[in-house]
């Protein structure tokens, strides 16, 4: 699954339709959103609101590691045009001066750009893209995922000809709307990462998961018995999986187990 | 070479040698760092997606430049050093340390040799006895030549030097930048070899072991020592038959031109262990190395004894030269 994070409704609503995700009305702390293969996340502004944000999603969503996350929004940049889509591939904190490198995909025809991420607004624009949330977003992510799974897009709102005004936001979809293919690539790209790294282990997992469910045994029996039933689906040794219905002593599947192995 | 990104550290923006290596590389974007552990320490990173498409890291080594070799890494002299002017590899073996031992699969080049020279004359100066530095310790010492100019640099240092021996460990059949110098005692060009199926299933994008035997007879023909590393050695099929590929082997190199043979077995930590598994779910090699060791009671019959292999070898090689690290 791919979680999005966006700061404000106005960074969200494109993706909210692109996507036609769904709101859990069930949870009041954030809007969030999904279908079955995205998420999406309204954050608040500010890189502690991003941090909630991540932490809620994945407590809400299933607690599930390893899943992708992409933080997309606004910033502001010196002299960039107004809409150009960047990929983050270095971000800077402004007060801690701390810096984070994520993965940063190739995808051609995106550029990719340094964000700073600030406490208050920035108005006097440099050659880093500028932000409020995106250092709280990833330290958070990096949590629950490997740093190649999550990503940062920023579109160009504003930059020193043009300020932000913060009474015009109805724009912003459709800065988002005119990108629509890139976000499209960019998606793909990060399912293409996922699924060739990580997935099969998913599916092994929920598969030993669910043989492990039948029978009761203390932790150390259940890291073990995991560990052989894993090493039998890899070698793809046959098992007969009835040994789990019929045979409720821990001992006993281990012994079976070392013995197909 | 391409690469995906190249990070620089802001101090090594202006180094001439980390100039001359940007020129050598084609890659997508040029990201500027404080410092190479910003990208290549922090945790939770994946190993092996990394290692799909991996970045340069151009720094300089600060501390530590050179570092006591363990215990039983000796081929024969009682003072051992190691020194890396890389951290990683361009090779994808699946029992290598690395991969437990460094959060990032990205190569880190140090560009300082200047300093490494220093540390190493250092060294000399508070002994008296032959010193053996080690170079293949964290990369390979060959594979990357083109880019690093590692012994181009080095090898001519080490010759004019006194007490002193250099080992370049390999499984690269790049040689053509030892071929230039003229073979020297000090300098012992190394290479790691395992039979033709063992390279298949563990060695990913290494030279054949054919190919790796003739880089060795090319060397031996123009006068130099070879290093024949074992190190892990790992042997599939039945004990009796190991003794023919030892024997075909050494029938087809210099027996007279080996300076050293070492033998060792898979070994690793368990914390390194437990992170590979963490980085490779899915390869079962690891995982069952993972499972002998918690699991005493499931015997590891891959392993063969390390005494047996030394005694095949010691059919062939003198027992003097033969050391099991």
């Amino acid at each position: 699954m791919i979680h999005i994070i966006t700061a404000t409704n106005s960074e969200a609503k494109f993706f909210i339709n692109y996507l036609k995700l769904k709101r859990i009305s069930s949870i009041k702390e954030f809007q969030i959103y999904f279908n079955d293969k995205f998420s999406l996340t309204v954050s608040g502004i500010g890189k502690v609101n991003s941090a909630v944000a991540v932490c809620s999603t994945y407590h809400e969503l299933g607690k599930i590691k390893n899943n992708c996350w992409i933080n997309i929004g606004i910033a502001g940049h010196l002299n960039s045009f107004i809409g150009e889509l960047f990929i983050i591939n270095k971000i800077i904190d402004n007060s801690s001066l701390i810096n984070f490198y994520p993965y940063s995909p190739n995808i051609s025809k995106i550029k990719q750009l340094s964000c700073t991420t600030y406490e208050k607004a920035d108005s006097k624009y440099n050659d880093s893209l500028s932000d409020m949330e995106l250092s709280g977003f990833f330290q958070t992510a990096n949590k629950y995922s490997f740093k190649e799974l999550i990503h940062s897009l920023k579109v160009v709102s504003d930059n020193k000809e043009n300020p932000f005004n913060y009474k015009e936001n109805t724009g912003i979809e459709k800065l988002f709307e005119a990108k629509k293919n890139y976000f499209y690539a960019f998606f793909e790209k990060v399912i293409s990462i996922w699924s060739e790294n990580i997935a099969n282990d998913k599916i092994i997992d929920e598969k030993t998961n669910n043989l492990l469910s039948k029978i009761k045994t203390t932790q150390s029996e259940h890291e073990q018995i995991k560990k052989l039933l894993k090493l039998a689906y890899l070698k793809k040794k046959k098992i007969e999986t009835n040994i789990f219905a019929s045979e409720s002593d821990p001992k006993i599947i281990l012994s079976i187990l070392k013995k197909i192995l | 070479m391409k690469i995906k990104n190249l990070y620089i550290e802001e101090d090594v923006l202006k180094d001439e040698k980390a100039i001359r290596i940007q020129k050598k590389l084609r890659y997508e974007n040029k990201i500027i760092c404080k410092n190479y552990r910003e990208v290549f320490n922090p945790k939770n990173q994946n190993f092996r997606i990394q290692k799909k498409e991996p970045s340069v890291i151009l720094a300089k080594k600060k501390r530590n430049l050179i570092l006591e070799a363990p215990k039983k890494f000796n081929i024969g002299f009682s003072e051992n050093y190691y020194f890396s002017h890389m951290l990683n590899c361009i090779y994808d073996c699946n029992y290598c340390f690395l991969q437990g031992m460094f959060n990032s699969a990205h190569y880190v080049i140090f560009v300082n040799y200047d300093d490494f020279l220093l540390n190493i004359k250092d060294k000399l100066n508070n002994s008296s006895n032959n010193i053996c530095f080690f170079s293949g310790y964290d990369c390979d010492s060959l594979a990357l030549e083109d880019i690093t100019g590692f012994i181009e640099y080095f090898v001519e240092k080490f010759v004019k030097l006194n007490n002193v021996t250099l080992e370049i460990r390999s499984k690269s059949t790049n040689i053509k930048s030892i071929k230039k110098y003229h073979p020297s005692n000090k300098i012992i060009p190394a290479f790691s070899l395992n039979p033709e199926n063992s390279i298949t299933l563990h060695e990913q994008n290494t030279p054949k072991l054919i190919n790796r035997i003739n880089a060795i007879k090319e060397l031996q023909n123009l006068g130099w020592n070879i290093g024949i590393r074992f190190d892990p050695f790992i042997w599939y099929g039945e004990i009796s038959k190991m003794s023919i590929f030892f024997e075909e082997l050494f029938k087809s190199i210099n027996k007279n031109r080996i300076h050293s043979v070492t033998i060792g077995n898979f070994r690793m930590t368990n914390s390194y262990l437990k992170r590979m598994v963490k980085i490779n779910p899915t390869d079962p090699y690891i995982l069952e190395k993972q499972i002998f060791q918690i699991l005493p009671s499931k015997n590891d019959d891959t392993e063969i004894k390390i005494r047996n292999i030394k005694e095949k070898i010691s059919e062939f090689i003198d027992d003097s030269k033969i050391f099991i690290n």
